[in-house]
């Protein structure tokens, strides 16, 4: 049985659902790193992903054990919030256009042979940007008040040496207007451990004042939760790297620009040591401490036969709860948002059976309580917690079918939030070679977005290729759905690309309507694109 | 009662041979390409099904939207194919029962050859009475 943290699947949850560092930091912090070309985020960022922090964890239970691999998400302040769906939509737009451009030249040629497309891996025939597009997709609803996999773990103030008073910068830096809604309004708990790092830019100076301001920062905020970190030590600013561990992380990066040219190796090390301290150190026990104390509150309350009858009892009596759309208001301390915490913190830590055990716990709650949204994820939650353990495939599907169509019945709020457990749902199917169930559900994802479900229904037919024995016909069908979809969004190069593949399946077959109308539809559109020749042998046909 | 019908006779090499919307509603234009496209996505699953039983009327075996997808293979694995939005499986039924009779009174014919396309009137005219009568 394949390990499932192998599959896409699990690779996607390792990278997404992991602890948010919520980072707020002042403009000269900025400055320092923008002459790098790159701002604080990007330079920490690729420190925040080890592949062998090598750390003891013990949860719930006396076991200890290590973890490997790990990841922080580093977020500024003003990003963690609802994103703005237009927005994203736009920047989903672009995507699409910006491969369609890409694929011009392809067009050109002869389409492939049917039988050569049969029997190749997934990862030959699927065009590469699906992947991408998916996964922005997937971040069009994090930041929910509903999940805590998204609400930071840990705050990392940030601050430079050459600002005045940096004490009391820190100080304002937490300031709660500025802080994002989710911390304000009580839907998590504001006392987020804090970790507070000194940045000096070596090209102001010498170090010995940052070193002052560092002793003052220990004895104000504490001994262990102060760093200094030294940046730009590099004299002449113009170290280049042969790996430059920057460029993926800036989407926008022109390639002849150097990344991180004043970061000599010094700078480096330390820029590592710094995120795995702040990791193995503060994060990692942090989470530990508080699913110990959590799981203690969560047993004396709920656990336990006498508990859970009491539980029940109160709930059904409640029966006269108005029914607000988007169910009773939950804050942070109320008991089922801490469970939701637990689980969502043993997930992170790879403690799968602690996280399912809380999740079913709070799920018949929040179904007692009409909490539609809230059940919904949490359903998600347990079909991915069944996942990663590996068992049990019904009752996994069966939980994402659940989240899928709670979603889905709670209206506009729930929609995309129905798309994101779909895709998981598939990827979850497609690593089990369940392609068909995966085709209906990629089709069952389709919304009114045109252009979306234009992008789903092409995903379906590959799904019916690679089934075995592989549908040609489906594949065809629903490449020419998705073709007409791309049509009426204009993106007349993917249109083409589409029909091309279901011209190869038609070939040779004698259903009239069908081949007239392909060829009719793609030569129409060579001949918007301006290859009169191909457009002209295909009206001919 | 207004409903859309599209029924197709499709040869064992998956060529149709005999094709006619009998439905009672107005048709559109593209309709008739849409249903070509449903019943030639549904012949995958059709493949397969008709080995797994030894009945020659599987029921709706395939949908698209609000349209669903009837099959009755024969014995020479010829295929008729219906697509319909009405629910009526004993109609249904029937109906297929009737135009393989039809279509085995075309098979004696020792002009006609056996996986071409069926041209004769007579047989339109009466595929057409018997859609009316029980669809």
């Amino acid at each position: 049985m394949v390990d499932p943290a192998t599959t896409p699947l699990g690779k996607m949850l390792l990278d997404e659902i992991t602890p948010v560092v919520m980072v707020l930091r002042t403009p000269l912090v900025e400055e320092s790193c923008g002459k790098n070309g790159i701002s604080l985020l990007q330079m920490l960022s690729p420190f925040c992903n080890f592949s062998n922090i090598d750390v003891p964890v013990r949860t719930a239970s006396d076991q200890p054990y290590r973890l490997h691999k790990f990841k922080l998400r580093l977020v500024y302040e003003s990003d963690i919030r609802h994103p703005n769906l237009e927005v994203a939509k736009e920047q989903l737009k672009q995507v699409i256009t910006r491969t369609g451009e890409k694929e011009l030249s392809e067009l050109g040629s002869d389409p492939t042979e049917i039988s050569d497309v049969v029997g190749r891996s997934e990862s030959e025939i699927l065009p590469s940007w699906f992947q991408l597009f998916n996964k922005e997709l997937m971040h069009t609803v994090s930041f929910s008040e509903h999940e805590a996999f998204d609400h930071p773990v840990a705050c990392l103030l940030v601050v430079s040496s050459e600002d005045e008073q940096p004490i009391n910068r820190f100080i304002d830096l937490f300031n709660t207007n500025k802080l994002p809604s989710l911390l304000n309004d009580g839907a998590m708990d504001p006392k987020i451990l804090k970790h507070y790092l000194l940045v000096h830019d070596n090209q102001d100076g010498p170090s010995e004042k940052a070193s002052k301001i560092l002793t003052e920062m220990r004895s104000t905020f504490g001994p262990n939760d102060c760093q200094l970190l030294c940046i730009n030590s590099s004299e002449d600013g113009r170290i280049e790297r042969q790996d430059n561990p920057w460029a993926s992380h800036k989407s926008d990066a022109s390639p002849s620009k150097h990344l991180g040219s004043f970061l000599n190796n010094d700078d480096f090390s330390e820029i590592k040591d710094v995120m795995q301290e702040l990791a193995s150190k503060h994060i990692i026990p942090y989470m530990e401490q508080k699913i110990r104390v959590l799981n203690q509150q969560v047993s004396a309350t709920r656990k336990g036969f006498r508990n859970q009858l009491k539980n029940l009892w109160w709930r059904k009596g409640k029966e006269e709860t108005s029914d607000s759309p988007n169910g009773p208001m939950y804050t942070f301390s109320s008991i089922e948002s801490q469970i939701r915490i637990l689980g969502d913190y043993a997930f992170m830590l790879r403690d799968y059976e602690l996280a399912l055990s809380n999740y079913r716990l709070i799920s018949t709650d929040y179904k007692l309580d009409k909490a539609w949204k809230r059940y919904a994820g949490v359903q998600e939650m347990m079909g991915l917690t069944y996942f990663m353990l590996d068992q049990s495939r019904k009752e996994a599907e069966y939980c994402m079918e659940n989240a899928f169509t709670t979603y889905a019945k709670i209206g506009s709020s729930g929609q995309q939030n129905a798309t994101r457990c779909g895709l998981w749902w598939v990827e979850m199917l497609k690593a089990r070679h369940q392609y068909k169930d995966a085709a209906t559900v990629y089709f069952r994802i389709c919304g009114e977005e045109p252009l979306h479900s234009a992008v789903m229904l092409e995903q379906a037919s590959y799904c019916y290729l690679l089934s075995k024995p592989p549908m040609l016909h489906k594949y065809g069908f629903h490449l020419v759905l998705s073709g007409d979809r791309y049509k009426k969004c204009d993106q007349i190069n993917h249109a083409i690309r589409t029909y091309r593949s279901a011209v190869s399946v038609y070939k040779g077959s004698t259903w009239s309507h069908i081949k007239d109308h392909v060829h009719f539809h793609i030569g129409q559109w060579y001949a918007v694109l301006g290859m009169h020749d191909i457009a002209v042998a295909h009206m001919l046909e | 009662m207004a409903t859309t019908a599209c029924f197709i006779i499709v040869s064992r090499n998956e060529i149709p041979i005999y094709e006619a919307e009998v439905g009672s509603a107005v048709k559109r234009e593209d309709a008739a390409q849409l249903h070509q496209f449903i019943l030639h996505a549904a012949l995958d699953i059709v493949q397969d099904l008709a080995w797994t039983t030894s009945a020659m009327f599987l029921k709706a075996i395939d949908r698209f939207n609000d349209l669903v997808v009837s099959v009755y293979v024969t014995a020479g694995h010829t295929r008729f194919m219906l697509l319909h939005d009405s629910r009526n499986d004993d109609g249904i039924k029937s109906f297929f029962q009737e135009v393989h009779e039809l279509y085995i009174k075309i098979l004696l014919n020792p002009l006609y050859l056996p996986g071409s396309r069926i041209t004769s009137s007579h047989f339109d005219t009466k595929v057409r009475a018997l859609a009316r009568k029980y669809l």
